[in-house]
């Protein structure tokens, strides 16, 4: 008898491991299926580039909230006349305050960029594997991709948590790290990046990847972010060195009115548009400016048709010879004024993906030389600084004298004109060569017609959501 | 492949010999002479059978000359010494839930033999409750039973908790077991689809996402009972699914040759209303406000109000908030047909439930159950089918205001209160055209749902003999909005005293010094009554010099054994996107009695796929003892009837996502960058989540004196190792993750059922009950909260039902921080938000008084049911998104649909408010208590007796939901969860003919 107990209790016992377990399905994959399957790392990496290119181009739902140009560009001293009253966020950086932590009002970039970056982690520490020749690649891709998202976090949060793992237990305690330590891990990630990335202007691979040079990082974006993070880090001849191989490689595009679109002799890194669904295809960067140019012509506070108005300050610094002011921008008559917009993409969008021809351009060839040209004046190299100056105006102007004495005025005047509307960098540059106060404290009251003051305390960095701080008190 | 070996196996079990013989026969009738099927037989206090639909139990000749019981849970116990072969006896109907029959599917008992918190209720009693939402029909009808009401909305979930929330951030509701099918409303809800449509919706679709309460598809006149199973014993065979408490339903089944009609009409309307503008005040009030503003020019798309609203456009805003009366009906009918040993019931209900918000939108439920039973091999053989199926057809008219949502409608409510004060009318104050916007830029989606419910239970009862019988149940349910199905095989044996040879050690510890052992021995076995068993068990004590103690007990302790196996499948149905749950367990159950008193032991063993393979499988155990004092002999006093008893157990939880431990991606190949798919994680995992630990004791008095009986019972859960979506702040990647916490949470319940009845002569009987609960639950401990994402949400030694509070003053200027009031009234500065004062909200109590008459012609029922709450979330005040700027204190009246975040459910969801807040962010306002007392049901049958060719026909009128008192003057009163939706008070007449 109880050796019959014996065999049923058996019988019941290993039929049930096997009963158990709930099969998988083909409606997920799970990572051995990854680590084994190019293809599927492509995907994964495109799916990152796809979150970058949503990062720096948001645009939800219509409203610009999102979008670090525009915000930026609010805050600096790129924008006049913005009155947002049902936008909190843009009528909030407009006025250089966010109070403290508002939970309305507050742009959110911070959730977003780190989201990417446990993204990478995941994919560094949990798929890729570096003994794998084939993941080499790809492993350099992720990790640049990573310290580029730090490269702005730095400078828009400060002091922010550095996240390597994909553990969420060590990221969860993670605290703020001093800004120092996270741009000397970025630049020495991005150096031994550097030292085995491809040089590969063609695509990376033999797949079905559309992927070619400009879209995907190379040893040239590296490059160009090794330059940045040293002028972020006062490491002025580090920096020189990297933008001077980079202008060697790259030729100015002579047509001013192709400058965003591909093929174009100048731009370094482009991102490939997103879009939602398959019938239109936006160009986000693009639908930004071009959505909302319109100056009031309908009723005060029928809210987000409002105009982005680029301020006088702006407009009056360009001069009737300079190719971008007849090419980046747009105007509008509205009420006897002349209101004036963004217009360096020209495109909003397109039906079909080949005749799109616009990018959103990351990094274009200016962009090295304004980094070439402020890292040799702070290095006391200012004849060079004026070479170079020299050198891209000429390009910019039709009619054009060459300057003799530069100091950093002229050359923030110069990149202003050039990057206007473009991630922020009117605002970052200030930071960067501390002439925020000097600027900002003549601004901040022009804008506000008089209301508000400038306060660098408050001012400087965005506040981490209030939404994190409440769910994560180690932050 | 598994599958096929426990069939095999309980194939094996079953080929064992027939062989019995029946001999003695119970005929049971009621007071008008009508057989009592379904009455429980008890011998010697050991349940032995059940009557049929003739009202007769046929048994063992053995028990001629005993002395048997009989319950029934509409009838009084009886207990006679039956002395014929053939005994016919006449019940009392029931004045006492005491002597109710206990029905837990896998087996039947009496409320005497029950060691576990158990409530029955009488469906006889459950009011008529026509409307979609039919589980609310059982509020208030068992202690420790929380059914809180969402609203008057059609389709609208019911939130149910049986003794509180089990777990600290994962509670569940119970399970329900449908003629022994087991279904988790979690498992059926969680993944219901979301259609396509507008973002904000407008309270005539209430909680799109639900399609209420699971088991709201089956038409409840076709319940028999309910039984509500509370402890560790009582749920144990339901195992770790059983830890949130089980509501056992039974249906009917045929026990005549009838034909019942029923049809059911009944008006329904929110007797509370709001006094609105009128066009032209609310045109008046637009003009002022633009007047204030300076505007000169209204002409454009900001002003179409000014010259479209009064002509062509009026949107009633009384109605869409607060809806109109509505007319609706059902009709059903059964048709039942018995012969002896077969029997067949057929039923069909049509529920057409028109919206009271919208006209537009209509829920019309369809149901149709069979229940077939056959009866073979002498009665041994009992094979039972039930189907229930639920059409549902609904048509909601969702209507997206998005593009309003931040300003006030036309016919703005006059007076707007806060705190209970009218302190503004939009005269008296400046108003400005950005504080009203027109509302004619809404559009409407016609959202259809089609549902289709089933559950199918297929039942095998085979008694061997007298003391083994077999249960057999394959229950299969669907239902097409979650497009899974379920299938489940429930196999149980049960031995009564058991027929096992030889001795076994159940323990055995040995050393150089000691030896201890128990054990076991059953001699002499009585096969098939041919040998009697004589049984030692005891404990064995040898120490090193062999100088041996042994403790033995003689006698035959072993009365009844029930062993069980669980299978439990759930998966998708359609192409390969299959999602499975497995879940297996074998259940041993053993039951003894030693004089008066009972003793209940559980062991199972229970695996579920929802924890990685290291972590998947756990033991479970209980354990209970009644004690029947009054039947010792020193007692003495037959007045009284006292059992104390008291039960303790571990149970389990497995509330979690499927697949949750796995590292998951998906690929979509249709998004973004060109020519290459993306890849993106679908989940945090933790493959070492484990079993949540929850350990339940319980107990409890059963106590009856003359006419007064009393149910008391105290039970407490410990939960450890708390499974919960721990919160994450999103800018890790996910907002959540499931694991395992190592903090304790406590759960208390103190539940009193006190009921008192009167005979009349005449077959009348009154009855009255008081059913009261008092709920508490603590958070025990909680290692390193305040470094925790629950530092802000939760404190450890209070209830989890905690609010922040905050009452908004403003930004100061000079430093931008913001001011608002704690609970004392004082202002309080702060840089952030984020340490908001935490106030607890927790139920007090709640409970019910029912009061009910039965007499030949008449039976009336009054249910009354009230609550108190403690500081619920009045959540009126909320700024949404639009601000004029921060610090502007300018009053910005509102009536607005908002989004709002429930801190303790962790879930955004919308509302419709009325809001003279002053400028806000988004956050919490204004606790109060929240008390009420409610009719929930006042109703007076008649019932009229054999008129040519109808056996009976019975009239029923009545009134349901009228709010009697409440300190809470929000719209819905009750609830401080999904909406602001009323409950409609309710009344109707149904009349039943039967044929």
């Amino acid at each position: 008898m109880k050796k019959y107990i014996l065999i049923l209790v058996s019988i019941y016992v290993a039929s049930c491991e096997k009963t158990i377990s709930a099969p998988t399905n083909k409606s997920f994959i799970v990572i051995n299926e990854i680590i084994s399957d190019e293809n599927l790392l492509d995907s994964y990496i495109s799916s990152i580039y796809n979150d970058l290119y949503t990062l720096f181009n948001n645009e939800t739902s219509n409203t610009p909230d999102a979008n670090i140009s525009v915000i930026l560009g609010a805050f600096s001293d790129e924008f006049k006349d913005v009155f947002f009253p049902s936008n909190n966020i843009l009528r909030n950086s407009y006025n250089n305050s966010y109070y403290t932590n508002e939970p309305i009002g507050t742009p959110n970039f911070f959730i977003p960029f780190y989201k990417i970056i446990i993204r990478c982690n995941v994919m560094l520490n949990d798929v890729l594997d570096e003994e794998k020749h084939s993941h080499k690649k790809y492993i350099n891709e992720i990790k640049s991709i990573r310290s580029i998202l730090y490269f702005y976090i730095v400078q828009l949060y400060q002091e922010a948590p550095l996240i390597t793992s994909s553990d969420i237990d060590i990221n969860f305690i993670t605290p703020r790290t001093n800004t120092n330590i996270i741009i000397n891990f970025c630049i020495d990630e991005l150096n031994n990046v550097f030292s085995s990335i491809h040089e590969n202007k063609n695509k990376i691979n033999n797949s079905s990847t559309n992927f070619s040079y400009t879209e995907r990082i190379n040893k040239d974006v590296v490059s160009y972010y090794l330059s940045a993070f040293y002028l972020l880090k006062k490491d002025y001849n580090k920096s020189i060195y990297h933008s001077l191989s980079l202008i060697e490689k790259y030729n100015f595009e002579s047509n001013f009115s192709k400058k965003f679109e591909i093929p174009s002799s100048e731009n370094i890194w482009l991102l490939n548009p997103s879009f939602s669904n398959q019938t239109f295809l936006y160009n986000n960067a693009n639908a930004t400016f071009l959505n909302y140019k319109l100056v009031p012509s309908i009723v005060p506070f029928v809210s987000f048709t409002r105009p982005f108005s680029l301020s006088d300050s702006l407009i009056n610094k360009m001069s009737e010879y300079d190719n971008r002011r007849i090419n980046f921008i747009d105007s509008v008559y509205f009420e006897s004024k002349w209101y004036y917009l963004p217009y360096k993409y020209k495109v909003t969008g397109s039906y079909d993906v080949n005749s799109l021809k616009e990018r959103f351009v990351l990094l274009r060839l200016p962009l090295v030389y304004f980094n070439l040209i402020e890292a040799y004046y702070m290095n006391d190299q200012k004849d060079l600084s004026l070479y170079y100056l020299n050198k891209i105006s000429s390009i910019n102007y039709s009619k054009y004298n060459d300057i003799e004495n530069i100091d950093l005025h002229i050359i923030l005047k110069e990149r202003q004109i050039e990057m206007f509307g473009e991630m922020g960098d009117r605002w970052l540059t200030l930071k960067r060569t501390n002439l925020i106060d000097s600027i900002m404290k003549i601004y901040v009251p022009l804008k506000s017609k008089g209301e508000n003051k400038w306060d660098p305390n408050q001012m400087l960095y965005l506040p981490i959501p209030i939404s994190e701080t409440t769910i994560n008190p180690n932050l | 492949m598994g599958l096929t070996k426990i069939i095999s196996s309980i194939l094996l079990l079953m080929a064992f010999v027939v062989a019995a013989q029946a001999q003695v026969t119970v005929t049971l009738v009621d007071g008008e002479g009508k057989p009592v099927a379904e009455a429980t037989v008890e011998a010697n206090k050991k349940v032995i059978g059940k009557t049929d639909a003739d009202g007769t139990a046929t048994l063992d000749s053995s028990y001629l000359n005993q002395q048997l019981c009989f319950t029934h849970v509409s009838f009084q116990m009886f207990c006679e010494k039956v002395t014929r072969n053939v005994n016919k006896f006449t019940l009392k109907s029931n004045d006492n839930f005491l002597d109710a029959a206990v029905v837990t599917s896998y087996e039947s008992t009496t409320r005497r033999t029950t060691i576990g918190n158990v409530s029955t209720i009488d469906m006889t009693k459950v009011p008529v409750l026509n409307t979609s939402n039919s589980l609310s029909a059982l509020q208030g009808l068992a202690p420790g039973l929380d059914i809180k009401v969402s609203g008057g909305g059609l389709g609208q979930a019911s939130k149910v908790r049986i003794q509180g929330d089990q777990s600290l951030l994962f509670a569940a509701p119970p399970i329900y077991v449908i003629d022994g099918v087991v279904i988790s409303e979690y498992q059926t809800n969680s993944i219901a689809k979301t259609p396509q449509g507008g973002n904000q919706v407008i309270p005539a679709i209430p909680n799109q996402n639900s399609r209420g309460n699971f088991i709201d598809f089956i038409d409840f006149n076709n319940l028999e009972s309910i039984t509500i199973l509370k402890d560790a014993d009582a749920v144990a065979i339901y195992g770790s699914r059983g830890a949130n408490g089980a509501i056992v339903i039974k249906t009917k089944k045929a026990l005549s040759n009838t034909i019942t009609l029923i049809s059911n009409s009944n008006l329904s309307w929110q007797p509370r209303r709001l006094d609105l503008m009128n066009t032209e005040e609310y045109l008046q009030m637009r003009k002022t406000a633009i007047n204030n503003s300076g505007i000169t020019n209204i002409s454009g798309q900001a002003f179409y109000d000014m010259t479209l609203y009064d002509s062509t456009e009026y949107n009633d805003w009384q109605k869409i908030v607060m809806g109109h009366s509505v007319f609706n009906y059902s009709i059903g009918f059964s048709v039942s047909s018995y012969t002896k040993g077969a029997s067949n019931r057929f039923s069909f209900n049509f529920k057409p439930n028109k919206h009271f918000y919208d006209d537009k939108s209509y829920f019309n439920q369809f149901n149709i159950s069979n229940n077939w039973e056959k009866e073979l091999l002498n009665n041994n053989l009992i094979i039972t089918n039930t189907s229930n199926i639920g059409f549902t057809f609904s048509n909601q008219n969702s209507i997206d205001l998005t593009n309003f949502s931040v300003t006030a409608p036309p016919n703005l409510p006059i007076e707007i209160w806060n705190k209970d004060e009218v302190i503004w009318k939009y005269k008296d104050k400046q108003l400005y055209a950005s504080n009203i916007q027109h509302p004619l830029n809404r559009s409407e989606d016609i959202l259809q749902y089609n549902n289709i419910d089933m559950i199918n239970s297929l039942n095998i009862k085979y008694r061997i003999n007298r003391n083994i019988d077999y249960d057999f149940i394959y229950g299969l349910s669907y239902n097409t909005s979650t497009d899974k199905y379920i299938t489940q095989i429930n196999s149980s044996g049960r031995l009564i005293y058991p027929n096992v040879i030889g001795s076994y050690s159940l323990k055995k510890y040995e050393s150089w010094k000691h030896n201890l052992e128990s054990f076991i021995t059953l001699k002499d076995i009585k096969i098939f009554n041919l040998i009697q068993i004589t049984n030692i068990s005891g404990i064995n004590y040898n120490n090193s010099n062999n100088e041996g103690i042994l403790v033995t007990y003689t006698g035959n302790p072993i009365k009844e054994y029930v062993t069980n196996i669980n299978y439990y499948n759930t998966g998708y149905n359609k192409s390969q996107d299959q999602i499975y749950y497995r879940y297996f367990a074998i259940y041993n159950r053993l039951l003894t009695r030693i004089n008066n008193i009972n003793f209940n032991i559980n062991y199972r063993y229970d695996g579920s796929s929802r924890f990685s393979p290291e972590n998947r499988w756990s033991s479970f155990y209980s354990f209970g003892i009644g004690w029947n004092l009054s039947d010792e002999n020193w007692f003495n006093n037959k007045n009284f009837y006292l059992k104390p008893r008291i039960t303790y157990g571990r149970l389990g939880n497995d509330n979690i996502p499927d697949y949750g431990y796995m590292q998951r991606f998906i690929y979509s190949s249709s998004q973004n960058y060109p020519n290459n798919g993306i890849i993106k994680e679908i989940n945090l995992y933790s493959r070492n989540y484990k079993w949540e630990d929850l350990r339940k004791s319980n107990i409890g008095i059963d106590l009856k004196y003359k006419k007064i009986s009393l149910i008391l019972d105290y039970s407490l859960t410990k939960s450890k190792d708390l499974l919960i979506n721990y919160r994450l702040p999103e800018y890790l990647g996910q907002t959540s993750i499931f694991r395992n916490f190592p903090g304790v949470f406590e759960n208390r319940s103190l539940e009193i059922n006190l009921g008192y009845s009167i005979n009349f002569k005449k077959e009348k009987t009154l009855n009255i009950q008081s059913i009261f609960t008092i709920p508490t639950d603590k958070l025990v401990s909680f290692p390193d909260i305040e470094k925790s994402s629950y530092a802000n949400t939760l404190i450890i030694g209070k209830t989890k039902s905690l609010s922040p509070y905050f009452q908004y003053a403003g930004v100061d200027q000079g430093t931008g921080l913001y001011s608002y009031y704690d609970k004392d009234g004082k202002i309080i500065y702060s840089k952030t938000l984020a340490k908001r004062e935490l106030i607890e909200t927790p139920i007090n109590f709640y409970g019910s008084f029912i009061i009910n008459y039965q007499s030949k012609k008449i039976s009336a029922n009054l249910t009354l049911f009230y609550r108190n709450e403690k500081n619920i979330d009045r959540k009126i005040l909320n700024y949404g998104v639009t601000q004029a700027s921060p610090g502007d204190n300018t009053n910005n009246y509102r009536f607005l649909l908002y989004e709002n975040f429930d801190v303790n459910n962790n879930s955004n969801y919308q509302k419709f408010i009325i809001s003279s807040a002053p400028n806000l962010p988004n956050g919490y306002l204004n606790k109060l208590n929240s008390n009420f007392l409610r009719i929930n049901n006042l109703s007076i049958t008649y019932k009229l007796e054999k008129i040519i060719g109808i056996q009976g026909i019975n009239f029923t009128a009545y009134i349901n939901n009228l709010l009697i008192a409440t300190s809470n003057k929000e719209l819905n009163y009750e609830n401080n969860s999904n909406n602001l939706l009323p409950i409609l008070l309710n009344t109707g007449i149904t009349t039943q003919i039967n044929f």
